[in-house]
């Protein structure tokens, strides 16, 4: 740990020191019980971080900062880095600053009364019994399991130091309240063994850690105070406990923000972030539609496969999607306002679109800045949807001719393909990417629908591995159809489930998992229950990254 | 009526740039729609029909003078060189920014140009000299002679040749100084606020005989999506205005891919003023025996013109506004008035004979947009 460099602000110089001391206190390594072991951190996501203070401290306690970026790794979840990725100086400055921010706001005249939940006997000087009060029930929920009796007492004596030297009490309780918040223990989910009586000799994770799992899991946030309590009850150990908590979790709205969060990451939305576009070509494209294109993808499935609970192949199948009016001109679609900008919206049957595949998130995220592109759309159906893994191409390809979006000669994104699949060194990837990608050509680079280009009727004939398909909507229904499909999406659940990438050992856990997925008729929420039921969820002990993916 | 167009201008060049750009993005080529079809298109591009043809042909005695000037034309040589001087300065303002404009009984220019209709100092303007105009024959006449429901006035000669058209209001305002620049800055921008125009029942994109068409302000709160630009974007939802008075409807027929209504009593739409003093005050503005003639191009879009009658209190009312228009726009209203009132050639006053409209036309732009009428 360590404080932004010290200016003229007294707080600095109070921080710093109290954060030296407290590293230098005796224990302070070690907030775990000694003897168990930790076995594995991962870190906080930013949306976990941010959720996490907005459920401990309310929703109007601003966190402004950046964390370091994850990731992605090839051919997985960006969310499978938290378990690789440590913290830069610069990401770490970022913690502290935006530790700062988070406890004056907490202390401050506006919350204090609500937050603290306890008033001083005087506010210019210490007072431990209400520091500590507040320190214990805080410090259960950042780290999500109590405090030690020795830890509790060092962020008190934390406080007592802080508010002797400021001549506030709440200045005090804010520094003390700022380390645990720029402690591991808050920012990383660490796995804490301890001996498991059913199988002599071996561990399991304890109550609190496995309470972690679920809700990073399963709400993408920390635990609540229910599933706290289960925990310190040991009722996560027993069948019937987890089973509970879980039937709990999945029936709450809190469900959605996980849901959001995992499909956000398994169709590689952080590509739409820095996704530009021609604007001459593509006008379209303008803020509003940036942002509002994941939005809808994400409130479509939320309200498919989770208030719905329907098939997760009727994804690549439905009309009903999300729309507003500045998607709706990029669709080429009336739209009626309502009060809220969203309004819920049937694709009117002869729109030559249906399902996720003709959405413009995935169209727009897998085009060009100045072109369609059947090969990264292609692709990215392989890659993301089905898990089958795209080699990438020679690096002394010749591109050239594909940019040539104005060859009179070759007028539509098929000709141009089909002349550069002549090379044999591009052939060979092209063959599994292009007859896919070929029937989304009814939609140009930014998603808009199209019949034509340059002049030339566009043809949206192709194959998905051996099935003839005669356009977009037929493709989404090759798609759900396609027994990789609802494979791929178990295998990446689980892969966001253990927030690693899965190794060769996780593999016929996965598999056991699409086969509960198929039975349960491909319910996302039951394929959630299920993984967050299952022994290989809590196992301890797996090896990381061996390419699984 | 100035300062209000003045601020609406915007270069010819970005709305060519605009329009190829949306072409490009057209998604609704109009060609082949399906019988019974619903076309709709967002009215972004109202520009006073003004020609611009040779200065010197049109305009042969120059720029009509602006309110300074006119009252540097009240003084004598002498006066006129000693209030020019630059010590002078503040004494030269005060003189034609005070009793000038704002008169004995202390009514503005601006404000109430009724008011100077009899005082010589404001006289009326010269006019288009020129034959040739944007313009309808709005009174079905070959020669402007005088009808029941028309004053005898002079007509133009279309620019692609058509005979007798109607553009008293060009003809009115063509020699203004702020409407007739150099080169680009000859452009006008769009007089009125954003409007839709629906037409249902279409069977055949080149020739039928009769289709719907409702021509109708936006909901206040729909507001026009642009590019980062500036360029409205084709395709966008707009719902229709739930007030009965801007939504107006009629028939019409298709020519040869050419939209012609021929007749509309009655047409008002929304204009909200956006002029310091007045920003966010809603008016109409109102046309009356209304024709249009617009091309339904291949691209979705619409262009062509509109035309019909003005009334007079309605050009002033919207377009002069507010007491400061006289000096910071530097325009004389009360000389247009009197403009307006020599050369309006509709709706004569039963008692007087004076007529009280003005023919006009405006060429106006459209682009693909969906009316969405609520509750429907």
């Amino acid at each position: 740990m360590r404080c932004p460099a010290v200016g003229p602000d007294r707080r600095y110089a109070l921080c710093a020191g109290i954060i030296a001391w407290l590293a230098v206190a005796p224990g302070a390594a070690a907030a775990q019980p000694a003897g168990d072991d930790a076995t594995a951190m991962r870190r906080l996501t930013e949306e976990q971080y941010r959720n996490a203070i907005a459920d401990i401290f309310g929703p109007d306690i601003q966190v402004a900062g950046r964390m370091d970026p994850l990731v992605r790794l090839p051919h997985g979840l960006q969310t499978s880095a938290v378990s690789a990725i440590s913290v830069s100086p610069a990401g770490f400055e970022q913690y502290t600053q935006m530790a700062r921010a988070i406890a004056g706001q907490v202390v401050d005249e506006a919350h204090r009364a609500t937050l603290v939940g306890c008033r001083p006997t005087a506010e210019d000087r210490a007072d431990d019994t209400c520091a500590r009060a507040f320190l214990e029930r805080v410090g259960r929920l950042l780290f999500r399991r109590p405090l030690e009796p020795a830890d509790l007492e060092r962020q008190v004596a934390a406080a007592r130091e802080g508010a002797r030297l400021s001549g506030s009490f709440y200045t005090g309780l804010a520094l003390s309240l700022e380390t645990m918040l720029v402690s591991p223990h808050f920012l990383f989910d660490i796995d804490v063994t301890e001996p498991d009586p059913a199988r002599p000799g071996e561990v399991r994770l304890d109550g609190w850690s496995k309470a972690a799992r679920l809700s990073f899991f399963l709400w993408d946030t920390t635990p609540d105070a229910l599933l706290l309590d289960a925990a310190a009850r040991g009722d996560l150990h027993s069948a019937e406990g987890l089973a509970r908590q879980v039937d709990r979790m999945i029936a709450s709205p809190r469900l959605e923000a996980s849901v959001r969060t995992f499909f956000s990451d398994m169709l590689g939305f952080e590509r739409i972030e820095d996704l530009a576009k021609d604007p001459v070509l593509y006008p379209q494209f303008v803020r509003d539609v940036k942002a509002e294109m994941p939005e809808q993808t994400l409130r479509t499935i939320v309200d498919l496969l989770v208030r719905e609970n329907r098939d997760y192949r009727e994804l690549f199948t439905s009309r009903t999607t999300f729309m507003t009016r500045a998607l709706g001109q990029v669709y080429g679609l009336p739209v009626t306002p309502g009060r809220d900008a969203w309004v819920r919206y049937e694709l009117p049957e002869g729109s030559g679109r249906a399902g996720l595949l003709t959405q413009v998130s995935f169209l727009a995220a897998f085009s060009h800045d100045g072109r369609s592109s059947p090969t990264l759309r292609g692709q990215a159906l392989r890659e993301l949807l089905l898990c089958q893994p795209v080699p990438d191409p020679p690096a002394n390809v010749d591109f050239s001719l594909l940019e040539e979006t104005e060859n009179l000669e070759l007028r539509t994104a098929r000709d141009r393909l089909a002349v550069h699949r002549e090379n044999p060194v591009c052939a060979g990837c092209h063959r599994i990417t292009d007859p896919i990608g070929l029937t989304l050509e009814n939609f140009d680079g930014v998603g808009a629908y199209r019949t034509t280009e340059n002049g030339a009727p566009i043809d949206v004939s192709g194959t998905l591995d051996g099935t003839e398909i005669a356009g977009p909507v037929e493709l989404g229904a090759a798609v759900s159809r396609h027994p990789a499909a609802p494979r791929c999406l178990a295998r990446r659940v689980a892969e966001y489930a253990l927030r690693r990438p899965l190794a060769n050992d996780d593999l016929g856990w996965a598999a056991e998992m699409a086969s509960r997925f198929a039975g349960e008729e491909y319910r996302v929420r039951a394929l959630f229950g299920a993984v967050a039921t299952s022994d290989a969820f809590f196992q301890v002990g797996r090896a990381r990254q061996d390419g699984a993916n | 009526m100035n300062g209000i167009y003045g601020r609406l201008r915007r270069s010819w060049r970005l709305a060519c740039a605009v329009l190829a750009a949306l072409a490009l993005v057209a998604l609704q080529g109009i060609a082949g729609a399906r019988e019974g079809s619903t076309l709709g298109f967002l009215v972004v591009d109202t520009r006073l029909a003004m020609h611009y043809g040779p200065f010197e042909a049109d305009c042969p005695l120059g720029f009509e003078p602006t309110v300074e000037e006119n009252f540097l034309a009240t003084l004598g040589p002498d006066e006129r060189e000693r209030i020019l001087r630059p010590e002078n300065a503040e004494e030269y303002a005060n003189a034609w920014k005070g009793e000038f404009i704002n008169g004995p009984g202390g009514e503005n220019v601006c404000q109430n140009p009724k008011a100077f209709l009899d005082d010589p100092r404001h006289p009326p303007h010269r006019g288009i000299q020129s034959p040739v105009a944007y313009g309808l024959n709005l009174d079905g006449t070959p020669d402007g002679r005088a009808t029941p429901l028309t004053c005898e006035h002079p007509k133009f000669e279309g620019l692609n040749g058509e005979p007798a058209v109607d553009n008293q209001l060009y003809r009115a305002v063509g020699c203004y100084k702020s409407r007739r620049g150099t080169g680009e800055s000859q452009q006008q921008g769009s007089e009125l606020d954003p409007f839709l125009i629906e037409l249902r029942g279409v069977d055949d994109l080149e020739n039928d005989r009769q289709v719907e068409v409702g021509i109708y302000s936006v909901a206040v709160d729909d507001l026009v999506l642009r590019t980062p630009g500036g360029a409205p974007l084709p395709h966008q939802s707009f719902r229709v205005t739930s007030n009965p008075k801007w939504r107006n409807e009629t028939t019409g027929r298709i020519v040869n891919g050419e939209l012609r209504v021929d007749h509309l009593d009655r047409l008002f739409l929304r204009y909200r003023l956006f002029t310091w003093g007045a920003f966010g005050e809603v008016y109409s503005h109102e046309f009356r025996r209304v024709r249009f003639k617009l091309k339904l191009e291949e691209d979705g879009s619409v262009s062509g013109l509109m035309g019909g009658y003005r009334p007079l209190w309605n050009i002033s009312t919207i377009g002069y506004c507010c007491r400061g228009t006289a000096s910071t726009a530097n325009m004389d209203c009360a000389s247009e008035y009197k403009t307006f009132a020599l050369m309006a050639d509709g709706d004569p006053d039963p008692a007087t004979g004076q007529c009280t409209t003005i023919s006009a036309a405006h060429r106006i732009g459209g682009i693909p947009a969906f009316a969405i009428h609520e509750g429907e």
